[in-house]
């Protein structure tokens, strides 16, 4: 992993700051919620324990079977839909014995009338097997304060019907309309004022649904039915109290034992979603999360209800809910607190509140957290990661021009970053002292042979004359002897010392050198003619391709650089070993090289063969052999700004050295 | 009569050693350590040939400092640098100061004396114009063995004893190849082959002077030098 980003991965820690204020919202989102429900369940609870005595009545003495007449918004078209009845789907429903017939009947005021619409289904309808029969059947019986009123219905003919009651009195418009698997009765009453209940028989073929077990009609107008429908009207002045009782941006319902809807604190104000933005919307779904169930939200007209809560609250238990609407992002908080009378359950007090404000106010302020602390992690993130990749690359730099300086490519002095101030630029001032030591020990090394020679040739000299002196004496023949012996190893030192002279006098050479323009293929292979002559019985070649290749260079120097190698490669190789001198130019190069067949290098030297006093020659020679030679040469194609290679020729076919000049 | 030879040399064992050598050859010596006592010995009295070392105790040039006096005091007096110091740069510094030859410690007191009785012999060559002489003649190159003189086209070149033993080594097989190790011998000189190129160079550099067409000292690379004979003129004529 690089400083980099090392230094990134660290900055993200930062993210931690956003993902704490994330925890403290939600605490806070919690913590609001908790008490805006506690508010909501003392409400509740005050309302419950405080019923007017007709709802409490309403809810003790509940008659076995019931529909409470929903109060309609519009007044229901006399067409035989039921698109306009809000939750059609909701009402009593009924079979015959036989499970053939099915109805559905709907019940409600609007207007001062009350409407009420029977759906009949035949079960065993297809469409190509209509069991409808001619004689389709509704009895209609209808008590109220207004007197008891019995309604005939027959499918003479689908369309708008008038309809009078038995013996006159009641009378009524309605309207037939024949459906795929039956047909639909809408019927517009006259109001009933205060309580009254309903009954209807059913016939279709041998299938019959009574909403009473029997019901018996008798002509002077007298009805028993023993089990009467009661028509419960919604308590208008209940909903007013509610309405009056619950807090803003909430609503209130009072539920009977089934759920159904006795009082209705009104209409909830629908708010718009377009008041909060997509950004908000996810941010508070971020903090609120969707810990609970999405309860449908009760809606207006709803003329039941029966979400887990209200059930739970008709079981005697207290329960909320919140439940957040995933679209607009409103969160609905829906507490049930049961209505006991008598000991017993017998309805609910419903209450749910929309509290956008409050949790909104939470979210935008938490967007606002999130985004400034998002923004800064980043901020904070791209900051540190812009000054690491400058630190790395600062520091590439220097590690670059270090190991540049060790191999000799870049002076010391040109080592960067070292007049910064900070860590970076000490430690690049550092470096530099240490190459500069480094350098200055290499040079000493360098010069050392040269110095050292310098001091013992006074030495030698004393020993040299004093021998000389010596032997121009009269000696007996053992002490010429010794003499003798002396004389050769003082001869021996002589040419150790001019050897590593060498490199110093060639490096003097070097300055005082003649640089000229001068025809290298000439040179070789004048060079090899001379090699032939001096080095007889040697099979030397010059391989040469080009005519002429001109470079300024100092042609001495090449020559005696040619020299060392010609001399190394006909010492290493034996007598039948063909040299090779050959001259090639490429690409802004000149290539000088010296190939011989019958040795290799051995691989650990390849790096420091050129350096000075390193031998490739293990047997002792005659004369003594301090590896300078190769360092003469490197001096020299240094001094033409070149380089020198020592190689291994593939499949073992030799050596070659090759000295490349730059064009 | 006994010829007076002086040594500067700060290094005392040497300077006994080559006082002895040069005794017992029959020179009349006198040693001195230092450039002060030399050069007031040397104002008394001037010494026939001066053998000087270039490093004298504490200056490390008193050696050239010394024959730049010394040739205010005598344009003719032969002097021999002898020294450690083997640069082509001291070469070059110590013969254009005035000094007749240049020669390193490792010379062997036979190569020493050697050179001492060529010095001296070209002085009285040089005394005694007109005595016979050896003569070799190379078109334009006339050759004095005996004087130690040159000239080209007639006007003379004024070369140092190591150049012209390498010259004399040369036109006596002219065409012909001498290695540098053959004209070390020649010139009685041991030192390296770098040292022999430097000379060469300076000789070409002299003749260059007299005459900018000059092309006779060829280089054959790889191997040595020659003369390259003039085709238009006669080859070898003698003249004993």
């Amino acid at each position: 992993m690089t400083l980099r980003n090392r230094l990134l991965a660290l900055s993200l820690l930062t993210l931690l700051l956003p993902w704490f204020g994330w925890k403290l919202l939600q605490e806070l989102e919690g913590f609001l919620r908790e008490s805006q429900e506690i508010a909501l369940l003392s409400t509740a609870r005050t309302l419950a324990g405080a019923l007017p005595f007709e709802s409490q009545s309403q809810l003790l003495y509940a008659p076995g079977r019931y529909v409470v007449l929903r109060g309609l918004e519009r007044t229901p078209v006399l067409d035989g839909f039921d698109d306009d009845w809000p939750y059609a789907q909701q009402g009593l429903t009924a079979s015959s014995a036989d499970g053939l017939l099915h109805v559905r009947f709907l019940a409600g005021t609007a207007d001062g009338g009350l409407f009420v619409l029977f759906e009949v289904t035949h079960a065993a309808t297809t469409p190509q097997h209509p069991v409808k029969t001619p004689d389709e059947r509704i009895e209609l019986l209808l008590r109220s304060p207004r007197g008891l009123w019995r309604f005939d219905i027959r499918s003479e003919a689908p369309g708008p019907l008038q309809l009078f009651s038995d013996g006159g009195g009641g009378q009524a418009e309605g309207y037939w309309r024949d459906t795929a698997e039956g047909y639909r009765l809408e019927l517009a009453l006259p109001a009933v004022a205060g309580n009254a209940d309903t009954g209807f028989i059913i016939t279709s073929g041998p299938s019959q649904i009574a909403s009473g077990s029997i019901s018996g009609v008798d002509p002077r107008g007298r009805v028993e039915a023993q089990q009467w429908i009661t028509l419960i009207p919604q308590r208008t002045e209940l909903s007013a109290m509610l309405a009056g009782a619950v807090p803003e941006a909430s609503r209130a319902w009072l539920v009977n034992q089934d759920g159904w809807v006795l009082a209705d604190s009104g209409l909830v104000a629908e708010r718009g979603a377009q008041q909060t933005t997509w950004l908000q919307r996810l941010l508070y779904r971020l903090v609120a999360g969707s810990r609970t169930a999405l309860e449908p939200a009760v809606t207006n007209h709803q003329p039941r209800l029966q979400s887990a809560t209200v059930s739970e609250a008709l079981a005697g238990r207290e329960s909320r809910h919140w439940s957040q609407d995933p679209e607009t992002a409103t969160v609905h908080n829906l507490v049930a607190v049961p209505v006991q009378l008598e000991g017993k359950t017998r309805g609910a007090i419903v209450l749910q509140s929309s509290s956008e404000g409050l949790l909104l106010a939470t979210n935008r302020a938490f967007g606002r957290l999130l985004i400034t602390t998002l923004a800064l992690t980043f901020g904070l993130a791209g900051g540190m990661w812009y000054f690491a990749t400058r630190l790395s690359r600062r520091v590439r730099r220097l590690s670059g021009a270090v190991s540049q300086a060790m191999q000799g490519g870049v002076a010391v002095g040109v080592l960067p970053l070292t007049s910064d101030r900070d860590e970076l630029g000490e430690l690049a001032r550092n470096n530099a002292k240490l190459l500069r030591a480094v350098a200055d020990y290499n040079l000493y090394l360098q010069t050392l042979a040269g110095k050292l020679s310098h001091e013992l040739k006074t030495p030698l000299a004393i020993t040299r004359s004093s021998l000389d002196n010596l032997s121009s004496r009269p000696l007996d023949p053992e002490a010429q002897r010794f003499l003798q012996r002396a004389q050769e190893g003082v001869e021996r030192q002589a040419a150790i010392v001019r050897a590593m002279s060498e490199a110093n006098r060639l490096e003097a050479s070097i300055r005082v050198a003649e640089w000229e323009q001068a025809d290298l293929v000439e040179l070789v292979t004048k060079c090899a003619g001379g090699y032939r002559a001096a080095y007889p019985g040697r099979r030397i070649q010059a391989d040469v391709s080009l005519t002429t290749i001109n470079l300024r260079c100092a042609p001495e120097l090449l020559v005696q650089a040619l020299d060392k190698l010609v001399d190394n490669a006909i010492t290493l190789s034996s007598e039948s070993d063909e040299v090779h001198l050959a001259v090639r130019r490429t690409d802004g190069q000149v290539h000088l090289s010296v190939r011989n067949s019958g040795t290799r290098l051995p691989a650990e030297f390849q790096e420091r063969i050129f350096d000075s006093l390193v031998s490739l020659r293990d047997k002792r020679g005659a004369t003594p052999h301090l590896g300078l030679g190769l360092y003469i040469v490197r001096l020299v194609a240094v001094a033409h700004g070149g380089s020198v290679e020592a190689r291994n020729l593939p499949q073992d076919q030799g050596v070659e050295f090759i000295i490349h000049l730059p064009a | 009569m006994q010829r007076h030879i002086a040594i500067v040399e700060d290094e005392a064992t040497i300077r006994h050693n080559y006082e002895d050598a040069l005794r017992r050859y029959g020179y009349h010596v006198s040693g001195y350590s230092g450039r002060s006592d030399a050069l007031a010995a040397f104002t008394r009295r001037l010494p026939e040939l001066v053998i000087i070392d270039v490093g004298l105790g504490d200056e490390p040039e008193g050696g050239f400092e010394l024959c730049r006096e010394l040739r205010g005091l005598s344009r003719s007096l032969p002097i021999i640098f002898l020294t450690a110091r083997d640069s082509d740069l001291d070469v070059i510094s110590g013969l254009r100061l005035g000094a007749d030859d240049y020669l390193t410690k490792d010379i062997s007191l036979q190569h020493l004396i050697a050179r001492v009785v060529a010095l001296f012999r070209r002085v009285e060559a040089l005394s005694s114009r007109g005595a016979d002489d050896q003569l070799l003649q190379r078109g334009p190159l006339k050759f004095s063995v005996e004087r130690m003189e040159v000239s080209w086209n007639e006007q003379p070149v004024d070369l140092t004893v190591t150049e012209f033993w390498i010259i004399h080594s040369l036109i006596r097989h002219p065409g012909h190849v001498r290695t540098r190790p053959q004209l070390m011998d020649d010139a009685r000189v041991v030192v390296d082959d770098q040292t022999i190129t430097s000379h060469v160079k300076r000789i070409r550099r002299k003749f260059l002077a007299v005459d900018p067409g000059f092309d006779q000292l060829d280089t054959v690379y790889g191997a040595g030098y020659r003369w390259k004979p003039l085709a238009s003129t006669a080859e070898v004529t003698d003249t004993a």
